[in-house]
């Protein structure tokens, strides 16, 4: 319910400011814009700046599918400490192991929450500290099994994939009002966000494969989430090459808004639909168990303080959207002005020069 | 080399930050330039 709340409510709030203050083809307010920035570099502070803290189940998952002994974060209370270097500590399900913190410079006390870099030395069967990660931490992130650090891309990968739909269907909208009213000022709108879709497509084709390429191995799996994205790129790219094979302003701005609406539908099916209905790598893939961990009704399968900045980079990244389609609707209202003001100069000299050909020059330089 | 390793989520954070800052810094003065132009327009 509370996930349900907050992401959505994120995307909402987003969605309202987009149009409401002055529309979406007017320069939008300072505040906006600020709150925009502000917000937007909250969501990067947080999602890099947050420590992983694990707790001890987590971390045994972790340590005992590597093959090494590269130290995971643990995060718990000091509970106590026997020794100058060995403390006891509880994690946040309650479970109690002794640690060696000798290695450690920095001064524990018991009572004191804290977050240690800790190796398990399977030889020895005991936890050996590297070194204090973070002491009384403001909030922290689940150290997740098969994700690990590589989780914190969820903050920019899932927003670029939503952004990439979101783009395709307002593009739709102005389509739309384009063939009802035929007023070019709609298909620059059209225009501007199928722009954008296209970029956030292609932010979301990389992200992904750069988490693909550290988690499942390489850049690409053909895994169903990615052919249907590389799918919804491809359909991008044939609305772009349909536009420049088309000289006539009017008929461009025909073909391609029909081409926007028709493709609608295929474009949901493949981001929505289709990769929930076969097997996959991603989460939300038809042998995973859930819809995957967003939009799944369970609240576990997303941690809260992830909910909360999860909530925060989709409000953030929509709100960065609505700037960037603002700016170049804005920007495509004024060349579509310039040129009718360019064509009707034009077409005052052409009627000059008729006159001036029927008439005469001697008589069109009297006064 | 080992403090770049056992601060490389710093380094991250740096790095996105500033990405995200030349990313607004940019939009904004494109902002202000395509407001301009509008107010040319509209004082025309």
């Amino acid at each position: 319910m509370l996930k349900g709340i907050l992401i959505g409510g994120g995307i909402t709030l987003a969605l309202v400011l987009g149009f409401l203050p002055g529309g979406i083809s007017r320069a939008k307010p300072a505040w906006w814009r600020w709150l925009t920035m502000a917000a937007l570099m909250a969501t990067v502070i947080a999602a890099f700046g947050l420590p992983t803290g694990g707790d001890f189940p987590s971390f045994t998952t972790v340590t005992m599918s590597r093959n090494d002994e590269v130290p995971q974060p643990l995060y718990g209370t000091i509970v106590e400490k026997p020794t100058d270097g060995m403390v006891v500590l509880e994690d946040s399900r309650g479970n109690r192991e002794p640690i060696d913190v000798s290695t450690v410079p920095e001064k524990l006390a018991a009572g004191e929450r804290v977050i240690l870099s800790t190796s398990f030395l399977r030889g020895e069967r005991r936890y050996v500290a590297r070194r204090l990660v973070s002491r009384d931490p403001i909030a922290t992130l689940p150290l997740i099994p098969g994700l690990e650090e590589r989780a914190r891309n969820l903050y920019f990968h899932v927003p670029s994939a939503w952004l990439s739909q979101l783009a395709w269907f307002m593009a739709f909208g102005f389509a739309i009002l384009y063939l009802r009213r035929r007023r070019p000022e709609d298909d620059v709108r059209a225009v501007a966000a199928a722009a954008l879709g296209a970029i956030f497509c292609i932010l979301a084709t990389v992200t992904g494969a750069v988490w693909a390429k550290f988690n499942w191995g390489a850049f690409w799996n053909w895994d169903p989430r990615q052919t249907s994205i590389f799918l919804v790129l491809v359909i991008y790219g044939a609305y772009f090459a349909l536009r420049s094979a088309l000289p006539n302003e009017d008929q461009r701005a025909r073909v391609s808004s029909v081409y926007l609406i028709l493709l609608a539908l295929p474009v949901l099916f493949f981001i929505f639909v289709l990769p929930r209905l076969v097997t996959g790598l991603h989460p939300g893939a038809a042998d995973s168990g859930n819809i995957g961990p967003v939009l799944s009704p369970e609240e576990d399968t997303l941690n809260p303080t992830k909910q909360i900045l999860f909530a925060l980079s989709m409000f953030s990244f929509t709100m960065l959207f609505f700037w960037m389609l603002n700016v170049r609707i804005r920007t495509g209202l004024v060349e579509l002005r310039r040129r009718r003001r360019m064509a009707g100069s034009a077409e005052n000299n052409a009627m000059h020069e008729n006159v001036v050909t029927a008439i005469g020059s001697d008589v069109v330089r009297l006064p | 080399m080992q403090f770049l390793v056992d601060n490389s989520m710093y380094v991250a954070l740096i790095v996105a930050t500033l990405i995200f800052l030349g990313l607004v810094i940019y939009l904004n003065r494109i902002d202000a330039r395509v407001r301009m132009l509008e107010r040319e327009e509209a004082g025309r």
